[in-house]
This record gives structure tokens, sequence and C-alpha cells, in this order.
């Protein structure tokens, strides 16, 4: 599956257009993360445990949004998007849409 | 190009798990993780405990024991009435016996409730409940007694210790604060206190402590007969939890006295009737 | 005892009337995404084939605000101790977007064409303890008549 976030798929011919597809994730770390993440703010410095949840949320959102875009028979999604937003505290929201087409 | 008018598949984005069984298993779980920490907790609080002297436990809980205290309902009269003067000199009577290592406050507050506990902070509460079911001083002095054997023992404090913990932790657990202030009400010290070692460790102090002054141990298990009672509707406090359970207490009570070679003789009429409504 | 009963009783009636509520909202979501399939709608910049004379092109919006029912906000509070998928909130949100995306749809029938659709998310509401309760999402596009 092709995935961009430009207009088309280069040295690709766009043949067919299905829509719009998404997939969205909220997922949360268990409170041992939380409370470690939170002894680091006292020292600054990456966390972690934040870092990976939000790849595993984006991972998780982006395998949704293609099983979407595989239902329908497209083989690429252009014009990927994302968008985030915090519904719950310590947990992370991510939304991830585009328009699934089928390439040459 | 065309356009393919198509709806695409929506369940990866929706739950189709079943959410009340999730729910139980979630709050199975936690439960589990609680006890087991408020269990490892109880043996670091036992540890503690020693170590707190009695000035250290006076000033650490001085505000606090008024809190438990005022928790458990009934009224505190201004002056001190002729019973509540009568159950000092009782009570000091009863620590000549037995030296706590500190002095004991008594506070006799009028409620419905039969019950006595010991406070952080040397206070021993007791509410005028106890005394329509107590029918002489010996019966009376007995559950003194005993309260007096959990300050010997710092069980108050170890009560203390595991409600605290236990609050702390719910609220860690749920993070919500109302949410742990229903799970664990505020009298769960006291519920937290009870446990069956340590109520049978304070009966076998109060039985000494009565064989000391009164030389026999007659009326002693008087109040936990009378709850032992099934007609007795009574409202159970952390003596006991079930009837039953009352009657085995009673039973181990009097194997313990005749262990000890304590004899039964004559109880001393109560000094309250009639000043009790 | 009595605040033991009342907790229990918000769960319930919240687990009850939620269920209710997600299950007629979805109904009517697939009934209508039914009714709009036809309408081409992409992300894309730029309309999708020839179309010719575009007459008019406008901007187009659909917003809604949905709150979480007390059950799942407890379900949510439990979840994030074990950490995982907050399952709750996933519904939550995929019916926020599905929903002002179809309002977006309905707000012009008329369109031959909507491109560039872009959605926004944010929680307005905070309740009880930050407990944040509600998403509002805004789903915005250009409408192209011909």
């Amino acid at each position: 599956m092709f995935l961009t976030n430009i207009e088309e798929v280069p040295g690709k011919r766009i043949i067919a257009c299905y829509g719009v597809v998404s997939g969205s994730t909220v997922r949360a770390k268990h409170v041992g993360r939380d409370i470690m993440a939170g002894l680091k703010n006292i020292f600054g410095g990456e966390l972690e445990a934040y870092t990976e949840l939000l790849s595993e949320a984006r991972e998780q959102a982006m395998l949704r949004m293609q099983q979407q875009a595989e239902s329908l028979g497209a083989n690429a999604i252009v014009n990927v998007r994302f968008s985030t937003s915090s519904v719950t505290a310590g947990a992370s929201e991510i939304y991830i849409y585009g328009t699934a087409v089928t390439v040459e | 190009m065309q356009y393919h008018a198509k709806l695409p598949d929506d369940t990866p984005n929706v739950s189709h798990q079943n959410p009340v069984k999730e729910f139980l298993s979630l709050l199975a779980g936690l439960l589990a993780i609680v006890l087991f920490v408020y269990w490892i907790l109880g043996f670091f609080i036992d540890e503690a405990v020693e170590f707190i002297s009695p000035e250290m436990e006076i000033a650490i809980f001085e505000s606090l024991g008024e809190e438990i205290i005022a928790s458990q309902g009934g009224e505190r009269s201004d002056k001190i009435n002729k019973t509540e003067q009568h159950m000092r000199v009782l009570l000091d009577d009863l620590t000549a016996c037995m030296d706590v290592g500190y002095p004991i406050e008594l506070i006799f507050q009028q409620s419905d409730k039969a019950n006595a506990f010991a406070a952080p902070g040397g206070k021993m509460v007791v509410l005028s409940g106890l005394l329509k079911h107590v029918k002489s001083e010996n019966g009376l002095a007995f559950v003194v007694a005993h309260e007096l054997g959990h300050f010997k023992n710092r069980d108050h404090l170890r009560g203390l210790g595991r409600g605290v913990v236990l609050m702390a932790l719910s609220f860690l657990a749920t993070g919500n604060m109302h949410l742990s202030k229903v799970l664990v009400p505020v009298n769960a010290f006291q519920n937290a206190q009870f446990s069956q070692g340590r109520e049978s460790d304070a009966d076998e102090r109060a039985l000494d402590i009565i064989q000391c002054h009164y030389g026999h141990v007659g009326g002693a298990t008087e109040f936990f007969s009378k709850i032992s009672d099934p007609e007795d509707d009574l409202p159970f406090t952390h003596y006991f939890k079930t009837h039953p359970e009352a009657e085995a207490r009673v039973k181990a009570i009097q194997l313990l006295s005749q262990e000890k070679h304590y004899v039964e003789g004559e109880v001393k009429p109560a000094f309250w009737s009639g000043t009790i409504n | 005892m009595w605040d033991l009963y009342f907790l229990i009783s918000l769960i319930v009636t919240g687990y009850i009337f939620g269920q209710i509520h997600e299950r007629r909202h979805y109904a009517s979501l697939k009934k209508r995404e039914l009714e709009m399939m036809k309408m081409v709608m992409t992300s894309s910049k730029r309309p999708l084939g020839e179309l010719g004379p575009i007459m008019e092109a406008k901007l187009v919006q659909g917003g809604v605000v949905i709150s979480v029912d007390y059950f799942k906000r407890i379900v949510t509070s439990l979840r994030n101790f074990f950490g995982g998928n907050i399952r709750g909130y996933e519904t939550l949100v995929d019916r926020a977007r599905r929903e002002a995306i179809l309002r977006l749809k309905e707000s012009c029938p008329d369109a031959t064409q909507i491109i560039n659709l872009r959605l926004e998310t944010s929680s307005i509401y905070k309740g009880r303890g930050n407990q944040i309760g509600s998403v509002e999402v805004l789903a915005y596009a250009t409408a192209l008549y011909t």
C-alpha cells in the first residue's frame, strides 16, 4: 500500500478514487509509566514512555486506515493528514485520514 | 479516472468487546493489585509502629484523632457527668494493673451505637449506647480493658496506618478523589483495625487486667454473650461481624481463663443505672 | 454507604442510556452515510477528473460536540491504570467525526464535489477532576458547483 501526503503517488497514475478513509485510536500507558514520566518532568528530557505511546498510537491508526482502504479495494492513500487531540488525561488520541485511490 | 461510491468498512475504528466484561475484568485486576500492595504495606506498618514513641504519636495525631472521633458520630457533653467520672476512675484503676506506656484520656460520647474504640493520641472513646448492653461494672471493665489491650499492642496505629494506605492506594489507582472516598469510607480505619489475631490478643490482655483488678474474671464475657444472642439485633462494630463469630469469641475467652486458672466471682452492680436513658 | 449506591446508580444509568444512545446514533450514521454515499468527497487539493467550468467554490463546514457517559468514564479511569486501547473513547471520537462529516455533506447537498476535507478535534469541556468528558469535531472543506 502506497501512502503519501501529496496529491499523487509520484511515477504512478491514479485510475480510480474511493473517497475519504480514516483510522483513529485512543491509547494509554499503564500507571507505572505515567509515574515515571511524572518524575522525569522534574529533570526534563525526553519522556520515552510517551514517545512510545505516540508512535504506537500512530502505527495502530495508520493500520486501521489501511484496513479501511483495503476493504474498498484501493491500493494507495494520497493526501494523508494527521490530527490529534487530548480526549482524556494521560492518553493519546490520533486520527489519520486520506483519500483512497487505485494506482496503476 | 472514475469515482467508486462505496462505504469503507467501519469495523477497525470501533470497539466490539463487551464493555461490561471489560469493566469487570479491569475492576477485578485493580482490586487484586490493591489488595496485594495493601497486604505488603501492612507488614511495613507493623514494623514502623514499633518505632513511634508515645510522645511522637500524640504530636502527630493530635488533630487527626479528633477527626476520627467526630466521624464516629455521637455528641460530647460539655460538662463531665457522674457516669463519666466513674468511668475515669475505673480506667485509672485498670491502667494501674497494666502500664500502657502513656496516659490514656477517656472520652464519653452520647450515641445510640454500642461501641468503644482506641483512637490515636491516647484517646479512648466510649459511646453511651454500650452501657445499655452491659449490666455490671465488670462487663464494662472488660470492654475498657480490651481497648487498653489495643493501646498496649498499638493496634490503633496499625489500623490507622492501614486506613491511610488504603485511601492513598485507591486514589492512586483511580485518580479520582470522589471514587476513592466512596470506596474507602471515613471509618475505614476501624474496619482495618479488625483482625482476629489482634482481637484475641487484646482479649487476653483484658482478661489479665480484669483478674488483677477484681481478683476474678466474672462478667468478662457479658457484653460479648449479649451480642452473640441471635435474638438481639445489635449494630456490629469492630468486635464482630456476625453472630457465630461472637459465640466463638466468648468460647475462646472462657477457654483462655480456664487455662490461666482464673475463676469467676461476684460481679459489681452497674454504677450508671438510671443515669442513662 | 449512600455514596456507593449513588455511584452505582450513576454507572448503571450511564451504561443503559449510553448504550441506547450509541446504538441509535450508529444506526442513524449508517443510514445517512448510505444516503450521502454518492457525493464525491476527497482530501485532495484538486478536483477529481475533468469537471469543466466551475460555477462556484465555497467553504463548507460541519461540527458536533459529543459527550461520553459516566460508565465509560469509569472504565477509562480503570483502563488508564493498566494501559492499552481506551475503547469507550474510540467510539466517541469515531461517532463525532462521522457525524461532523455528515453534517458538512448535508450543508451542501447540491455540490458536485467536496475537496480538501480537513478535520479538527478539540476537547472543550473538562469535567470533575479534569477528566475530559466531551469532544468537539469540526470538519471543513471546499464545495465545488458546476
